[in-house]
């Protein structure tokens, strides 16, 4: 069991960030002396959460004022720390792989979300950051399914011309286009009649 | 064998009793169920949920329990039908990006086509219409790109330009 008694004083920084670093069981179980003890902890991490994300051994105090309010069945503010405890673990754990859409497997990216987008979006999200644009660009399936679905009169041939992939593809159909912007679109003008 | 239980014990412990025809619509289950031919006494176990998410979940599969099987994908009807999220959907879909995403882990853990096409529409519902600087807002995204790169995709990208 810790002892709280001999917790020292807490080291806080010039930016007023309370540091913790004391090495502690995440699972110790902790009596009432204890939690009162730990109080001004409890009320500081409530009242600025966003301070802490990202601290070392944040999670560790968290999770242990937590399982310290379960186990003791020491109701007041329970709901709070369950709700800081979700929030902090979770904002302190995709803030450290920098953003939410990174901890989502690439697979689910490219094949659940990608395709749902158009090539105006596509084209936003490829200069957002390195890792879209490399999973966007180097991606050929989702520019030929831009090919076929956005041009409405299917893609002009292009037969001399060879491209690195399917983007730049794409693009010199798009700039085409943009060209000739009348164009007699056959099926798409009798849909309906036949 | 309706009404009939089985127990799905979260990765924080809870233990959830859930009806068999509920718990099937993910196929991990199933098969566990099916292929394993685990006893149905047993707990099964689902490391990766926990507990809130997993209510999520049981909340979504309970809705959509009696929806007619999705239509096999094949490269004719994916079609980019985004905004078509049931309004029930959309209000269940009323959460936070955290508990969106891990949302989006677990239906894809528990094999559950249907919640899982749903929350990625949403995310990319999210995602369209928007410009690079809104969608690193969106989804507190970094920018790693150096001035010299940036200007340099700019170049690349004028083109798509004055759509």
């Amino acid at each position: 069991m810790q002892n709280w008694k001999i917790f020292p004083k807490l080291a806080k920084l010039d930016d007023d960030t309370l540091v913790f670093l004391a090495p502690l069981n995440p699972i110790a179980k902790l009596n009432l002396v204890n939690i009162d003890d730990i109080d001004p902890i409890v009320r500081e991490i409530l009242a600025n959460p966003e301070k802490f994300v990202g601290s070392n051994g944040l999670k560790n105090m968290i999770s242990l004022i937590f399982c310290a309010n379960v186990s003791n069945n020491h109701s007041h503010c329970n709901d709070h720390c369950e709700q800081s405890y979700q929030q902090c673990v979770s904002q302190s754990e995709y803030s450290s792989s920098s953003h939410l859409l990174c901890v989502l497997p690439p697979e689910l990216v490219i094949y659940n979300i990608l395709p749902h987008l158009t090539y105006i979006d596509l084209y936003s999200l490829s200069q957002v950051n390195k890792t879209f644009k490399t999973l966007i660009d180097t991606n050929d399936q989702l520019w030929t399914d831009a090919i076929k679905n956005e041009m409405v009169d299917g893609p002009p041939p292009l037969d001399e011309k060879v491209f690195e992939n399917e983007k730049l593809r794409f693009q010199c159909l798009y700039e085409r286009r943009k060209k000739q912007p009348w164009k007699c679109v056959h099926h798409t003008t009798t849909y309906g009649l036949q | 064998m309706a009404g009939h239980k089985i127990k799905l014990q979260s990765n924080d412990g809870d233990i959830f009793d859930v009806e068999v025809e509920i718990a099937k619509l993910s196929i991990t289950i199933k098969t566990m169920l099916e292929d394993l031919s685990m006893n149905e006494e047993e707990i099964i176990p689902l490391p990766n949920i926990n507990s809130a998410i997993f209510k999520k979940v049981i909340q979504w599969t309970t809705h959509h329990k009696d929806d007619p099987p999705l239509p096999p994908e094949d490269d004719e009807n994916r079609e980019k039908n985004t905004n078509d999220i049931s309004s029930w959907d959309q209000e269940f879909l009323k959460v936070d990006q955290g508990t969106l995403f891990e949302l989006i882990l677990a239906a894809n853990y528990l094999d559950i086509k249907g919640l899982l096409d749903v929350t990625c529409t949403s995310v990319a519902n999210m995602i369209k219409g928007k410009t690079s600087e809104e969608i690193r807002q969106t989804f507190n995204i970094k920018n790693d790109f150096t001035p010299q790169e940036e200007e340099q995709i700019k170049k690349e990208n004028e083109w798509c330009e004055n759509k």
